[in-house]
């Protein structure tokens, strides 16, 4: 996907869009989800909620279809509950959910200053909104960053909405092959 | 009287030959374990092992905090890891269990995966491992995890890594924090635990980078483990006792100089010293093949009562040459040094190898410094020595009059005070841990680390042990199938035992057995993949590495030692001289009265209490000492009313035993139950009470030679508390321990005898 600007600092995504979200209410979010691998006989399609909870400061990403999983994020730790068992792993570095995990906390707490702490992160005004992509590993100094490089180049990038700072779509790929695609519905947040 | 600086030149160059000699025989041991009686029984024998080494002693904690004591950001950290793998100080370094390289394990351990977990290779297994992979896919982003997902759907060899509760710590994924914000490290060095210079080594190494890479970033570290604790203890110790002793001696030497008013007497006042610590070591060094730190520590301490000897030959030298003096005292610094010589060397019985070196180090020290101070002293300074001592009082006769009531009194009053003591509190400590030198806050602090990393229970443990590892490994799986069992009744939160990486060739057999064939397992893989939406060929690695496995060798334990593994086996599984020995760890153990009733009387498991050992060979060996004391102490008793008649006998019996008693009431009242250290401080006590006594109630040929023992004994007991109070004063442990009670001992040994000799 394109992304036409040049990268901000994204510390200086504008604070104004936050304001359409209450502070002391957790954020809620729709997504449909496709993902892609090798393992699976065809790409599978799953939807459900994703959920950031002020008090505790997790993340829930709760799949309703085709059937019911959890995923519990806090802190580095993601607890796994599918099929009444429950598998407590320790989230890699640069993980997908850990990022959405970030990502979502800034935005609930209004505070894109948390994004700093994400390496490799770069914020862009595109014309379907605020985008923020993080580029991992092997991506190289000096290369347009806004391309996926070279082989084994890991890729994740994410839109918001501008008006509504409203998560839109989170693609992974690796390898220049797409293996999750994520897309959101509006914030159910007043 | 001329000092002959010959002899003098020629007693030091045969003590810097000695000292040459020595030092390049001498080899030093730390084991605590040398200083217990032998084991009885076999908790108590893995309890001495494993004083002796340590499980996880090479490991060495890193405590890092941020700025303003605040937790350190993951960025921190990951930058301290990267860094301390880099500077190649320790062989391997982690944040928590799952450090361990999945990917890195899987090279090496793929092959053998089929044997070492146990896997359901029917249509519903498959299908269920299949179920799980899906449930998975969202974790399972690297390229290289898919690719070990797809040779292995049942992710074994995570299941594997996850379910050991190692001495890493419990596989719950989260970094180790300390509750007061500290990120926990654990590096593995070459360095041993008991290596202290190898550790002292490592820890200012450790110091040094950490300053130069993270202190600007306000980062701080704490160390932590068997190793630094050692390292960071003998230094603390070498500091502290070298400054101590600078001072005492620079205290005794000017007491001495004021005393003896002669530089050159207390010149050779000192050769005695040196001798007997030489020969002390001589003897160690020809008898044993190693000399354990404590040894010296408190050898060198009981070796002090020697100064006492050449203070005696110099105050009777009076308007005498040094020979004559010397004979004149010597049938008294003999029957001293012979009593006090036989109760050391009892203490040498007492089935310790550490208080037999310090039995026979102390004997046969003292024994030379008599004898130098009997023959050589004197030959190195010939012609009369000028009057030192104050002139004669008319009211001093040539014999005192001995009374026993100041003794009686002094112990009367020490157990007024005591005494409602002795029937709430056990009169000697049983608690092996009292023994350490360790602060007990450094040891709070260990604590604290230990259990955020997740170690196993410090108390209680299983043990099995057989001549051979298949039978041990089979017994193995059978106790960890009953700890299953009775998990829930235990309150056990986990165990770790050998059995989860290595299991018995028995058990390999049948797992190897129950791979399907490869036509067989294609098809019911095929129809799992089906009904879980997976794509069937891509788990054909999966088919091919099973059909491999179907004829490949067994697993052994040398295998494991080449993987992520090898830790673990190291902590659970050991050979022995009489075969092999495997431990089963117990973490988070709430309900230990019921493990007792589980294991305590069954012959086919060891059910360590490290505490209820270690207090039995505590109490145990004690007792030894105190009935080989006892029956010394006995000998001792006949000999001194033989040789000096009943009255004067039992008032000497009575002032040292009236000085000791009152001392371990004092010390009882105090400082609490009584330890080693205290034993050894009574002893020199019991020298120097000794010593003060004999000389006190000795017959002089004049009414000076009172007056020079009286004078004599003062100067003796002023050395001997200058000095150990200066020791008793020092904020570790051991040292003020010694210290206050020697100090104790030596002003209620010539209080006693001097009011009991009055006038």
């Amino acid at each position: 996907m394109a992304l036409p600007g040049e990268p901000i600092a994204c510390e200086r995504l504008p604070v104004l869009s936050l304001e359409s979200i209450r502070a002391e209410q957790d954020l809620q979010l729709r997504y449909t989800e496709t993902r892609y691998s090798t393992l699976l006989a065809k790409p599978a399609e799953s939807s459900g909620l994703l959920e950031y909870r002020h008090h505790d400061g997790s993340m829930i990403k709760q799949e309703q279809q085709p059937r019911q999983r959890q995923f519990i994020l806090s802190g580095k730790q993601a607890e796994v509950h599918a099929r009444g068992k429950v598998r407590t792993i320790k989230l890699p570095q640069g993980h997908t959910l850990g990022w959405l995990h970030t990502l979502m906390a800034a935005v609930a707490r209004r505070d894109p200053g948390l994004l700093a702490g994400i390496q490799n992160v770069s914020c862009y005004q595109s014309s379907e909104g605020w985008a923020i992509r993080l580029y991992q590993e092997t991506a190289q100094p000096g290369a347009d960053s806004r391309r996926p490089s070279k082989q084994g180049t890991k890729t994740e990038q994410l839109i918001l909405s501008g008006r509504q700072l409203t998560l839109l779509a989170l693609e992974r790929q690796v390898n220049k092959r797409t293996t999750s695609s994520m897309r959101f519905a509006a914030a159910e947040s007043p | 009287m001329s000092l002959q600086a010959g002899r003098l030149a020629l007693a030091l160059f045969v003590a810097a030959l000695l000292g040459l000699f020595i030092a390049s025989q001498i080899s030093i041991s730390y084991s605590l374990a040398d200083f217990l009686p032998a084991a009885q029984t076999p908790a108590q024998k893995l309890l001495l092992q494993q004083l002796e080494q340590p499980a996880a002693a090479n490991l060495t904690v890193l405590a890092v905090r941020g700025p303003d004591s605040q937790a350190p950001t993951e960025a921190q950290l990951s930058n301290v890891i990267e860094s301390l793998r880099e500077s190649g100080l320790y062989s391997t370094v982690r944040s928590s269990l799952s450090d361990i390289d999945l990917a890195k394990a899987w090279q090496q351990l793929a092959d053998v995966r089929f044997l070492l977990v146990a896997s359901d290779y029917s249509v519903a297994g498959l299908q269920a491992a299949f179920a799980g992979l899906r449930d998975e896919l969202e974790l399972l982003q690297d390229p290289e995890l898919l690719e070990i997902a797809a040779r292995d759907p049942y992710l074994s060899l995570r299941e594997l890594f996850e379910a050991l509760p190692t001495v890493g710590g419990a596989a719950t994924g989260g970094q180790w924090t300390t509750p007061d914000g500290h990120s926990l490290l654990l590096a593995e060095s070459s360095a041993a635990a008991f290596d202290v210079a190898a550790q002292q080594t490592l820890y200012a190494a450790t110091s040094e980078w950490f300053a130069q890479q993270f202190a600007a970033a306000g980062l701080q570290l704490e160390l932590g483990g068997m190793g630094a604790i050692s390292a960071q203890m003998a230094t603390h110790i070498q500091q502290e006792a070298r400054w101590r002793s600078i001072l005492a001696s620079s205290l005794l030497l000017l007491l001495l100089l004021v005393f003896l008013r002669d530089a050159r007497l207390v010149l050779l006042g000192a050769v005695p010293l040196l001798f007997a610590a030489l020969a002390g070591l001589l003897t160690l060094v020809l008898g044993f093949e190693r000399v354990h730190g404590i040894t010296l520590a408190f050898g060198f301490t009981l070796l002090g009562v020697a100064i006492d000897y050449p203070l005696h030959l110099f105050h009777h030298a009076r308007g005498r040459t040094l020979q004559q003096a010397a004979r004149q005292v010597w049938p008294t610094i003999r029957l001293g040094v012979l009593s006090t010589i036989a109760v050391y060397l009892a203490m040498a019985m007492a089935g310790s190898q550490g208080l037999a070196q310090l039995g026979v180090f102390t004997a046969s020290g003292l024994l030379v410094a008599a004898l130098c101070t009997r023959y050589v002293v004197p030959a190195m300074m010939p012609g009369e020595l000028h009057a030192t001592v104050q002139q004669a009082s008319t009211a001093v006769g040539r014999t005192a009059t001995l009374r026993f009531w100041p003794a009686l009194l002094v112990v009367g009053l020490g157990l007024g005070l005591a005494w409602p003591l002795t029937s709430e509190r056990s009169i000697w400590s049983h608690d092996l841990s009292d023994l350490s030198p360790v602060p007990a806050s450094l040891l709070k602090r260990e604590a604290s680390y230990a259990s955020s990393i997740g170690m196993p229970d410090p108390r209680y443990s299983l043990v099995l042990e057989h001549a051979e590892l298949q039978p041990l490994l089979q017994a193995s799986e059978r106790l960890s199938a009953r700890l299953r069992q009775a998990q829930r009744r235990l309150e056990l939160g986990a165990y770790s035992s050998i059995s989860q990486v290595l299991p018995s060739e028995q058990r390999q057999l049948q797992r190897r057995a129950s791979i399907p064939h490869s036509a067989e397992l294609a098809a019911r893989l095929e129809q799992a993949a089906a009904a879980e939406g997976m794509a069937t060929p891509a788990f054909g690695a999966f088919l091919e590495d099973a059909e491999r496995a179907r004829t490949q060798p067994l697993l052994s334990d040398s295998q494991l030692l080449k993987t992520p593994l090898r830790e673990f086996v190291g902590s659970h599984l050991e050979q022995t001289a009489n075969g092999w020995r495997a431990h089963v760890r117990l973490y988070d153990l709430r309900n230990p009265a019921e493990l007792t009733a589980m294991f305590s009387q069954d012959p086919s498991v060891i059910m360590l209490d490290q505490k209820a050992a270690s207090n039995e060979l505590v109490m145990q060996y004690r007792s030894q000492v105190i009935d080989l004391l006892a029956i010394a102490g006995l000998l001792v008793a006949v000999g001194l009313i033989i040789r000096l008649g009943v009255r004067r006998g039992l008032w000497c019996l009575c002032s040292v035993g009236g000085a000791l008693l009152t001392t371990a009431l004092l010390l009882l009242q105090f400082s609490g139950p009584l330890t080693i250290y205290h034993l050894v401080a009574l002893l020199l006590v019991l020298g120097i009470g000794l010593d003060y006594a004999l000389f006190r109630c000795r017959e002089e040929q004049d009414v000076f030679g009172r007056l020079a023992s009286a004078r004599a004994i003062m100067v003796c007991a002023l050395s001997t508390m200058v000095v150990f109070v200066t020791l008793g004063l020092s904020a570790l442990p051991a040292l003020s321990a010694l210290g206050i009670s020697v100090s104790l001992g030596a002003a209620l040994s010539y209080g006693i005898t001097r009011a009991g000799s009055w006038p």
